[in-house]
């Protein structure tokens, strides 16, 4: 099995920090809401039902 | 998650080698879909598309907990037969827009399809189209933060700042709490605390004097 590999990407260290009265929308045992998101160097899109058979991590997250 | 595109999110990933398939959401239409106010988050979802583990904030690969907790799913037994490695899952930009296209036509008031439209618009660089249908959108629902989002990744390609600014603070105002919308704010104002590196002593000013405001 392969191990997850530490890496580091953007900082967040400021703000990261839930709003009082958030309220999630997604639940762990329900189906992810699939979507569409275009790959880093623009060409292509990459669609998460696409993945269905394996097993996917999603990372979330951003440069600022 | 970065209204600016890419290029600022492509540093990152150079930097650390990263190996796995990396996406922009520019538009940020995940942030509505799965409704987080906040980055970094881990998802994990199983050979059938069932979500098994959510963290919003702070999911973090150097986190021994989060590591424990992701290897402990990967090592539960598959009941699926097993997916040969490797597959392309890469498809052509003009696909997704075809796609999106023709779902936002069939049901064309259904906003969310024509935000999904107009965010496969922005990243098949049709902006003025792209900002045409994300302004229709906030006739009908002036208070759509997705669509005002939207509308600041079509301006800032379009070279309008300012008008982008002017959307996200619009979107920010809508939804205090959400930090994604915030802080890209902060960064498009101010590039150079951000870009090349962060400055975490300059946000944590910045929040001070936003607090006393």
């Amino acid at each position: 099995m392969r191990k997850l590999i530490p890496f580091t990407l953007g900082a967040m260290l400021v703000g990261a920090s839930l709003p009082l009265g958030w309220a999630q929308k997604i639940r762990v045992g329900e189906p992810a809401p699939d979507f569409t998101v275009s790959s880093l160097d623009g060409k292509t899109t990459y669609r998460l039902s696409d993945f269905r058979g394996r097993r996917v991590l999603i990372f979330n997250w951003a440069s600022w | 998650m970065d209204t600016q595109g890419a290029e600022v999110a492509r540093r990152f990933t150079d930097a650390a080698g990263v190996t796995f398939p990396s996406a922009v959401d520019r538009a940020q239409g995940l942030w509505d879909l799965y409704g987080f106010p906040v980055v970094p988050n881990g998802f994990f979802v199983d050979e059938q598309g069932i979500l098994r583990y959510v963290k919003i904030g702070d999911f973090d690969a150097r986190n021994p907990d989060d590591v424990t907790a992701i290897e402990g799913l990967l090592s539960t037994p598959s009941h699926q037969p097993a997916v040969p490695p490797g597959g392309d899952y890469a498809r052509p930009l003009s696909e997704a827009l075809q796609k999106a296209e023709e779902a936002a036509k069939h049901d064309p008031k259904n906003l969310d399809l024509r935000m999904t439209w107009a965010e496969r618009l922005v990243e098949n660089k049709q902006d003025g189209r792209a900002r045409r249908e994300f302004q229709s959108v906030l006739d009908v629902n002036p208070k759509s933060t997705r669509a005002l989002v939207g509308l600041a990744t079509a301006y800032l390609d379009l070279g309008q700042k300012d008008k982008a600014l002017s959307a996200l603070r619009q979107a920010s105002d809508l939804d205090t709490g959400n930090w994604i919308i915030h802080k890209q704010i902060w960064a498009i104002e101010h590039p150079e605390q951000f870009y090349p590196t962060i400055n975490p002593n300059w946000q944590k000013e910045r929040l001070k004097e936003e607090g006393k405001k």
